[in-house]
């Protein structure tokens, strides 16, 4: 078994075509955290993944090996994500995605929890709580300040209250 | 707060997965194979070079043929008769250097499936 940093330099020494392992890895992963994300739109999802995965062949070459790959990859996503809400505006709301939505939805359902949060209360939100990532490193991949996460987490759980 | 905790917790024993993940992985692979690369060979620096001597030592065709060239519409038998070899030259040149392109190695490329 190979691991992602053996992976990542027969992509770059031997061809990116080793690059389909990876994704084989982390397809799911990263699907689920966009499915999170995107509070269960499963088409926006997919694009998401697919996406992220195209830039991350395309700029694996900046990639820290000191890094973990999926949060590597999970950044990128994010990333993207952020991009298409800012650019094409193609959000849409939980009302909107609930004919998209194949995964159960009960009344105590996570999506609709969530439902009040703005994008980025979405995202710092699901890492925190349901991926268990510290703050610093919400704050690494989010470049931003571990200040405002804190205080966007404050704000967030005061909406779900 | 318990409530906040159960739906958390059923959330992250919930497993997200793509319908397709082997079609997904073969279609991502296919999108990165397909995309737009640019690439420079010893051969373009050749003809780069064979281009802009020719041009430079016979310019007063080159000038000649960009000045009359409204006569492709007005005369198109009469540029022909006077512009034939200069044309066919060009084209000649243009057709060789498509075809050795295709057989010469890279000497840069922005295309990682390249690398082999």
């Amino acid at each position: 078994m190979q691991s992602d940093k053996e992976i990542v330099d027969l992509c770059l020494n031997d061809g990116i075509h080793h690059f389909e392992k990876i994704i084989k890895s982390y397809n799911n992963y990263v699907f689920g955290v966009m499915m999170r994300i995107t509070a269960g739109n499963i088409h926006f999802s997919e694009d998401l993944t697919q996406m992220a995965f195209l830039r991350a062949m395309k700029y694996l070459n900046s990639y820290d090996s000191s890094r973990e790959l999926k949060t590597w990859l999970v950044q990128i996503a994010i990333n993207c994500f952020k991009n298409e809400i800012k650019t094409i505006n193609k959000y849409i709301d939980l009302e909107d995605i609930s004919e998209q939505q194949v995964y159960e939805n009960k009344d105590d359902d996570f999506f609709n929890m969530i439902k009040p949060l703005s994008s980025t209360e979405r995202i710092i939100f699901t890492l925190k709580y349901v991926y268990d990532y510290k703050n610093e490193d919400i704050a690494k991949s989010l470049a931003m300040n571990i200040n405002t996460i804190k205080s966007i987490i404050k704000r967030a759980l005061v909406k779900l209250k | 707060m318990n409530r906040f905790n159960k739906i958390i917790n059923t959330e992250k024993k919930r497993l997200y997965k793509l319908q397709n993940p082997n079609l997904f992985t073969k279609y991502v692979m296919i999108l990165a194979n397909n995309s737009k690369s640019i690439s420079i060979k010893p051969i373009d620096i050749t003809f780069f070079c064979i281009f802009t001597i020719v041009g430079a030592y016979y310019h007063e065709i080159v000038f000649s043929l960009l000045q009359n060239f409204y006569l492709i519409i007005l005369n198109p038998l009469k540029f022909i008769e006077v512009y034939l070899y200069p044309i066919l030259v060009s084209f000649g040149l243009i057709s060789l250097y498509g075809s050795l392109r295709e057989y010469d190695f890279t000497f840069f490329s922005t295309d990682k499936f390249n690398k082999k």
